[in-house]
């Protein structure tokens, strides 16, 4: 309790409720614009915290991501384009909502279900991180070892895109992260020569390339509808029945994203899609979901904010993210000079409680803004997409100049634009790279103290039970799959069977 | 083709990499040297490439580029590398934003032009006189 009241006061002071305000408004601004993302918001926006208190720039960054979020429902609803790939099974029961005049009931349904989702999610957030914490603390070079592979593997499966090429992009980003001075032994890395390469490569320009840039390059020549319906507040208000509809979607929801959440590689649109499914397997009418059911709506749209308030206890009790966009957080505690991991708690006491207090103060103002500014956003959308792309380069540009005052971060935020650009294009997923990025070094420096404190003897990694016992899941995860595949391959070569599984599933 | 060549590039640059990491320290068993690391990085992405390579013609994706999108957002941002301490953070907002633009294929440059103008009169409200970035508006 002390600790709530503690954060309360925190998140409380005027600067860091005007960051807070700042950061929700900016993040659903930029969520409501289908195509760029939560990662490519925080990137645009970090180098505008720079300047701030630690404690004020993290609550505003963690208001932007939630805050887009929720602005990426928007755009899937009246536009049918997911704002955010979390918000993608939001356009199948949406959009069709919107086109029998229901655009208003949809956007009143999603923010309440984004409020509720948010905020059961916050409550696991507070119960659980200073459990985690403690199992934490007792956390050596070993246990993080062997919890950092887990999180390459587990981010591995994501994006849809092959293993191969994930393991690729994981091994391609820790490859990058190796640049810079090595601070063991002095060694210059990849440095060529160049004397801004020997603190090695930021974060921002490089997430900003391969986020934000290649992002637009990707979308330049998209084209979007005008917004038809029109949505007024008494629109907005949902009957009886929809009330009755939208409530166990809401919980189980809440439920899945605050059990997805934490998982490394699954995050929000895992979870989101757990939600859909299961509502439309357990509903009496299955064949109705992608017509405009409430419960298609209701139920991802909690899970997905759960799944982003649960996401932070990876993040915030071990320093470990499991998804990119947490990478992303991790960069920018990093470079506001906060270690994330389990000391944080205690040695931060005002940025843990204050950043938590401020998730409920995020949620309930994008409760009350999300409604009255749902005019705002509807205009935003209308903006043609050859207006907005340009100005989003620049700001991208300026992003990445005000990290150093030097253009040289440009450049390579351009560098990893073009090479995030021509990956993605040939089907490689870049989150996985943005993992490999953050976590390689410390991957690195624990096996190097692990190495140590075993005197060369690699056993010293499999040494503890927990090390043991994750590194076993790890290995689990790698061997599944191909055995999985050569299950499935098995009854094709003896007479093309039908697969044993059903492909939905897949 | 270039399903091969994107393998192809990936190979031969963890190969690079791999053979700038033999210049770095080994170590010893308990104090490992700044090479392993790079070593088991790049090795890892060269013999993953190369099986990439192997099975390239089996790979779905396009094979297309939209090199006039790339041309024009990269051109986009060179010139504001190149404009932006010499001339100013508003030309080069103004000149990054018209060669960017010029990567889609609609040629209304009015509303473009007005829209530029007033942008870039906001860049430099919240940058310079807001955040206090340490550009000029105009000049070197």
């Amino acid at each position: 309790m002390d600790n709530l009241i503690l954060g309360l006061s925190t998140a409380l002071l005027p600067a860091n409720l005007l960051a807070c305000f700042a950061g929700v408004l900016l993040g659903t601004a930029i969520g409501v614009i289908p195509g760029i993302g939560a990662m490519a918001a925080i990137a645009l926006i970090l180098p505008l915290t720079f300047s701030l208190d630690p404690t004020t720039g993290i609550v505003m960054l963690a208001g932007v991501y939630y805050g887009a979020e929720y602005g990426g429902s928007t755009a899937s609803i009246l536009l049918n384009l997911p704002g955010t790939p979390s918000n993608a099974i939001t356009c199948l029961d949406g959009y069709p909502m919107a086109q029998q005049g229901r655009a208003g009931v949809a956007l009143f349904i999603t923010t309440v279900a984004s409020f509720i989702g948010g905020s059961i999610g916050i409550v696991v957030l507070t119960l659980l991180t200073p459990l985690i914490v403690d199992v934490g603390l007792a956390f050596g070079p070993a246990e993080y070892f062997a919890l950092i592979l887990l999180c390459f593997v587990a981010v591995s499966g994501v994006g849809g895109a092959d293993r191969r090429k994930n393991f690729v992009m994981i091994l391609l980003g820790g490859l990058v992260s190796t640049v810079g001075i090595d601070i063991y032994d002095g060694t210059y890395r990849y440095t060529f020569g160049f004397h801004e390469l020997i603190d090695g490569l930021s974060l921002v320009p490089v997430a900003m390339g391969l986020f934000g840039l290649s992002e637009i390059i990707c979308s330049v020549r998209q084209s979007h509808e005008r917004v038809k319906h029109k949505v007024t507040m008494r629109s907005m208000l949902p009957t009886r029945d929809d009330w009755r509809r939208m409530v166990w979607p809401i919980l189980r929801g809440a439920g899945f994203g605050c059990f997805f959440g934490p998982l490394p590689g699954t995050g929000p649109s895992v979870a989101a899609l757990s939600s859909y499914a299961t509502e439309r397997r357990i509903s009496d009418r299955p064949e109705d979901f992608g017509t405009g059911r409430v419960e298609g709506i209701a139920g991802p749209e909690a899970s997905n904010n759960a799944a982003v308030q649960t996401a932070f206890i990876p993040t915030l009790s071990l320093g470990i993210p499991g998804t990119p966009t947490m990478a992303i957080m991790i960069g920018a505690l990093m470079i506001h000079g906060i270690v994330p991991g389990p000391m944080l708690i205690q040695s931060e006491p005002e940025l843990f409680w204050g950043l938590v207090a401020s998730f409920w103060i995020g949620n309930l103002l994008l409760l009350i803004l999300n409604i009255p500014l749902i005019g705002v956003w509807v205009s935003l959308l209308n903006i043609p997409y050859r207006l907005l792309y340009p100005s989003i380069v620049v700001l991208i540009c300026i992003g990445a100049y005000s990290i150093s005052n030097a253009v040289f971060d440009v450049a390579l935020m351009l560098l990893f634009g073009l090479l995030g650009y021509l990956l993605r294009s040939r089907g490689f997923a870049l989150a996985p790279m943005l993992i490999g990025f953050v976590l390689m070094p410390m991957l690195e420096e624990n096996l190097r103290r692990g190495m140590l404190m075993g005197r060369g003897d690699p056993v010293y990694f499999f040494s503890s039970p927990i090390a043991a016992t994750i590194l076993a899941i790890a290995a689990l995860l790698v061997v599944a799959p191909i055995f999985g595949s050569v299950l499935r391959r098995r009854p094709r070569d003896e007479g093309s069977a039908k697969l044993p599984f059903n492909e939905d599933d897949a | 083709m270039a399903r091969y060549v994107t393998w192809g590039i990936l190979c031969l640059v963890a190969g690079a990499a791999f053979i700038q990491a033999l210049s770095f320290g080994f170590g010893s068993g308990p104090r490992i040297g700044s090479a392993i690391i790079p070593l088991a990085l790049s090795g890892g992405i060269a013999l993953l490439s190369v099986t990439g390579l192997v099975r390239a013609g089996r790979e779905q994706g396009t094979d297309t580029l939209d090199l006039r999108a790339l041309a024009a957002v990269g051109a986009g941002v060179v010139v504001f590398i190149l404009t932006v301490e010499r001339a100013g953070l508003i030309p080069a907002t103004l000149l990054c934003m018209g060669i960017a633009y010029a990567g889609q294929s609609e040629a209304r440059y009015l509303d473009f032009v007005a829209y530029a103008a007033v942008f870039a009169v906001g860049v430099w409200a919240i940058f310079i006189a807001g955040l206090g970035l340490p550009v000029r508006a105009f000049g070197g």
